[in-house]
Parts: structure tokens; sequence; C-alpha cells
């Protein structure tokens, strides 16, 4: 069996003027130990919602997550997220900060402190290691939460559009950098994104998932050698597909709902359901 | 590119990434001689006192005598109110009353801080017991700290107890409402990073929602101050036999209105020092979220 296994995942929220959301719908996937997964598509389409239920978050409404043959039933360290808005504790310290998840766990300090150091050098911040969040550009802060996820260890870390806040010359820095790690500190990575290119330039695999409520359209590998040019054909190639799928989704998604009263009906249809059950 | 000015405390100031890092001078690169546009702007604030105190010293050694003898009774010259605040300076009577008057305001309000604090914390992170004190604080809140002075003092009789009494009744709900507002404004992305990090409930409690509602702690913490200082003049106004508040009360008796405004000034003064010194404490415990500061 797959290292994951998320199996016909769906996920429904309740708002608060009491209107039935879709988020995702029949999301089944796998990935193997140490697979780097990106998970594209538009905006609303349910990606961090997946994300979320696979750290712990979110009950799904249906379906489950298994990693290592184990069900998530709640957060853990095993599972280690990396936000787009960083989450960096402000009152912290960059070691505090990346000392957290090991504090947690009552590790003595000495201890505590080698493993900190050790993560530290590896994302480039040991000069900055008594600085506070908020002294540091977004770029910093994310390379501190993502030594912070590091860390404790996890057996995967979940990435949720972590470079979605940066410029786009600290973006392309940055994906260096996190493939760099990757290379040195095999994981098993879930890394959401909405950009095509970054996906491509990351991924062993690509996962589209588009629709409301998102559903997987496709996976596409990618085995292109690392570092990967945005110039070269084969990456163009990837590229026209990925987005090909995208767009498929998106147009299926127009026929459907300006289908007169498909929406409506569908909806209905749904909100009946969650009353009867 | 954004360059920092922050380089203290010898930690390195922050570059962008891929940027030249440019040498920006700190603290200790700053000129230390007189600043002469600030000091411009102290004395321009000083000469309006001055022509303020100059008046009022003109008018009641010269107008008011010459309209009412009792006018110049009801308002003394600044210069004599300066005077008497000096013999009572040396006589010792002076400080023995301030220090009346601030060992109640900080035995109520650190005791109040202790009680406070907590149980904000509590009525913010469990709604249970939100929806069970809620209700009660949300009655007696309303009713103003004075309001207490005539039960207090049957129940305490007159002096220290009663007094601290009156100001813990005040301090308690500005630092009771900031804390638990401060808990409530925790940014939900935060307690799930702890959680996904493994704390245990404990250690989120006091290592996450704690830190996170310090900030608005502090603030709770300042209100109350300035709240008790407040109250503790209303309390010894009525029931008490030393302080400042007893001290102008006790020279109404003898028509001593310079030792009144003496007093009054005095009791001015004192708010804005302890609330001076409180900011710089919280500047210092704050510094990761008010940033590096050094100009005020
Ligand atoms: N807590 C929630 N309550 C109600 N609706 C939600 C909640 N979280 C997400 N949604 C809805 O679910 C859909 C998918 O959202 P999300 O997973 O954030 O998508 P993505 O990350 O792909 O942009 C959206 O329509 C969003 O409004
Ligand atoms: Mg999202």
């Amino acid at each position: 069996m797959a290292f994951v296994v998320v199996s016909d995942l769906s996920k429904t929220f309740i708002s608060k003027n009491q209107m039935v959301i879709a988020a995702l719908a029949n999301v089944s996937l796998e990935m193997e130990r140490n697979q780097f997964l990106c998970i594209v598509g538009p905006s609303g389409g349910g990606k961090s919602t997946l994300l979320n239920i696979m750290a712990g978050f979110e009950r799904p409404s249906q379906g489950k997550v298994l990693v290592g043959g184990h069900e998530v039933k709640g957060p853990s360290p095993s599972r280690a997220m990396v936000f787009q808005e960083f989450a960096l504790f402000p009152w912290f310290t960059v070691r505090e900060n990346v000392a957290f998840g090991l504090e947690m766990q009552s590790m003595s300090k000495p201890e505590r402190d080698e493993v900190v150091s050790h993560y530290l050098d590896l994302v480039g911040l040991r000069r900055f290691a008594n600085n506070f969040p908020i002294e540091l550009s977004g770029g910093m802060k994310q390379r501190v939460a993502i030594a912070r996820a590091l860390a404790v260890n996890p057996e995967m870390l979940l990435m949720d559009e972590p470079f979605g806040g940066l410029d786009s010359h600290t973006r392309g820095f940055m994906q260096q950098e996190l493939l760099r790690i990757w290379e040195k500190e095999r994981k098993t990575v879930a890394f959401v994104t909405h950009s095509i290119d970054e996906a491509i330039t990351l991924a062993d695999t690509v996962a589209v998932i588009a629709g409301r409520p998102g559903t997987v359209r496709s996976f596409t590998k990618v085995s292109l050698p690392r570092p990967r040019e945005e110039a070269d054909p084969e990456f163009v190639k990837l590229k026209v597909e990925v987005r090909s799928q995208i767009q498929a989704a998106s147009l299926s998604e127009e026929e459907w709902e300006t289908d007169a009263g498909g929406v409506g009906r569908e909806s209905r249809w749904r909100k009946f359901r969650l009353f009867a059950r | 590119m954004k360059i920092s000015t922050t380089a203290y405390n010898g930690r390195p100031s922050v570059p962008s990434e891929g940027a030249v890092q440019i040498q920006v001078p700190g603290r200790s690169a700053r000129p230390r001689g007189v600043n002469f546009a600030n000091l411009e702007k102290r004395l321009g604030g000083l000469a309006s006192i001055a022509a303020l105190m100059g008046f009022w010293e003109a008018l009641s050694r010269l107008v008011l005598p010459r309209l009412d003898p009792q006018f110049a009774i009801l308002v003394p010259p600044p210069s004599r109110a300066f005077m008497s605040g000096l013999r009572a300076l040396l006589s010792g009577e002076l400080l023995r009353h301030i220090l009346a008057s601030s060992e109640r305001v900080l035995l109520a309000w650190s005791v109040v801080a202790v009680i406070a604090i907590p149980l904000g914390i509590a009525i913010g992170w469990w709604p249970r017991v939100n929806r069970f004190l809620g209700p009660i604080v949300e009655m007696v809140r309303p009713i103003p700290p004075i309001a207490w002075i005539p039960i207090s003092i049957l129940w305490f009789g007159i002096g220290m107890t009663q007094n601290v009494f009156i100001i813990m009744i005040g301090a308690f709900f500005p630092i009771l409402i900031n804390t638990v507002h401060g808990v409530r404004s925790i940014e939900p992305i935060l307690i799930r990073a702890a959680l996904n990090l493994g704390a245990p409930p404990w250690k989120l409690l006091r290592k996450v929602v704690l830190y996170g509602a310090l900030p608005n702690i502090f603030t709770g913490l300042r209100i109350g101050l300035g709240v008790s200082w407040m109250l503790v003049v209303a309390a010894e106004l009525v029931a008490a036999t030393s302080g400042l508040g007893f001290m102008i009360e006790d020279a109404r008796n003898f028509l001593r209105t310079d030792i009144i405004f003496m007093g009054m000034v005095i009791i001015g003064c004192m708010g804005i020092l302890m609330e001076r010194i409180l900011r710089r404490v919280e500047r210092a415990l704050l510094v990761w979220y008010h940033g590096a500061q050094h100009h005020e």
C-alpha cells in the first residue's frame, strides 16, 4: 500500500447563513514515500481544504486519509504544515520558533539546541537565530517556518501555497532552496500552489484539482531532472498539458453552471441529503 | 529594497534576499550632542506653561485681592503653592502621603492583576467559562467603582483595606476585559500551528495564548493603573488618614488652598510617572510586538 492514501474524500461546510458549501468531492490520491506531489488548481477548488484534512485540522465529511497505514484523526507533528501566512510565533525568536515543536516533546535543552542549529544552518539563517520574526523579510520567515516544520522530524510536509505571498524573485529563490533542502532531508511532500510553473519546477507528480466542489482532474508525472529550466521545451510541453487540463475543468464547470437551474437543483438536492442524514 | 535600521543588541540588521547589505549606523553612531530642534520644542512647551503661571501669579497677587480678599485665598498664587510643596517635601510630610497612596495603588493593582489575568484567559479561551462568568461580569461592570464607597466603608471601615478594595473594583474590569479581548484576537492560524507541532493543552495556553494576549494585557494593566490612581484619591478623600487624597481634603478644612493645588499637581505628576514607567517595561518586554524602537 502507498504511504499516503486519500480515499474518496468529500467535505461540505455549512456557512453562517446555513448554506451548504461543497468544497471537495470524492477525491482519491496516493503518494509514495519521499514523493513530491504538487496540487494545482484555481482558488476555491478545495486545495486548502484537502491539506487541512490531511493535517488533521478538519474532519472529512466522507472518506478518509491514511498516512503510513494509520488513519488521520487530528493534527500531529508527523505531518508538519507550512502555511502561506508563515504562522511564526511573533513573541519567540527565530531559534525559539524552530525549537517550539521539540520543546513540546519535552526534549532536553542541549539536545534541542543541537537540532535547532542543524536546521538553522540548513535554511541558512544561523546568523538570525536571535532575531524576532518581525525583523525578517518574507522569504526568511518562510525559511524559518520550514526549519520549524523539519525540526520535529515529520514523516511528511504539508505546504499550502508557502511561497504565494512572496515576490517573484524571492519565490524562485525559495523554490530552489526548498529543492536543495528536500534533496538533503528526503520527505514526502504535498505542496499546494496555483502556479503551474511552480508545480512543474518542483514536483514528481502534478495533481490538478478543480471545480466546485473540487475533484481531482488529472495526474501528470514530471520526470525532468532537477534543476528544471522553464525555457526547456519539455517543461513548456508539460505546462501546456497541465494548463489545458485546468482549462478543461473550468470549461466543463461553466457548462454545468449555465445549464439552466442545474446548480440550484444540485445544491438543493445536496441540502436535502444533508438533512436526511 | 528595504533597509533595516535596527542594528541593535548586536543582532545583525536584515537585508532582503539577494540584496546588497548596506551598513546602516545603529544607535551608537547617532550624534550625542544637544538636539536643537528637540530642545526648541520642549522650550516652546515650557513657555506656554510659564505664561499661564505668570498670568495666574499676577491675577492672584495683584487683581484678586483688590476685588475681594476671599477670592485671593481661593485662588492662591502658584509660587505660594510651590513653596508650601517645598516645605512639605523637606519635612517629609509629602513623601509620607505619596508613599501611602502609592502603596495602596500598587498593592491593589498587583493583586488584581494576579486574579484578573488568569480569569480573563479562562473566559477568553473556554466558551463554557465565558457562558458561566460572562453574565456576572456584565452585571457588576457597569457599576461605577465609586458607587461602592458607602458599602465598602461599612464593610471595611476607614483606611487601607477600604481604599484597596475600591481600587481593586476599579482596576479589575479593564484588566479582565482587555485580557479576554487579547485571547480572542489571537490569530487562529497560530493555534493551528501550535497544535500541528504537538502542543498539549497546557503548553498551548502558556506558550501561545498567554503570549498572544500579552499586548492587550499590557493595555489593560496600563488602563487599570490609571484608574487605580484616580480611585485612590477618591477613596482617600472620604476614608483615610493618610495619602494624597487625604492631604488635600485635610487642607480644605484649614482653607490651605496652596496645599490643595500643590497636592493636585503632584497627584497628576504621579499618574504620569506611573504610566511612563509601565510603558518602559512594556517596551522592553514586547520588543517582538512593537519592533525595536529607538525614538519615542
Ligand atoms: N471553514 C469554512 N467554512 C465554510 N466554507 C469554507 C470553509 N473553508 C473553505 N470553505 C469553502 O470551500 C471552498 C474551497 O476552499 P479552499 O479549500 O480554501 O480552496 P483553495 O485553497 O483551493 O482556494 C471555497 O468555496 C471556500 O469558500
Ligand atoms: Mg487555499
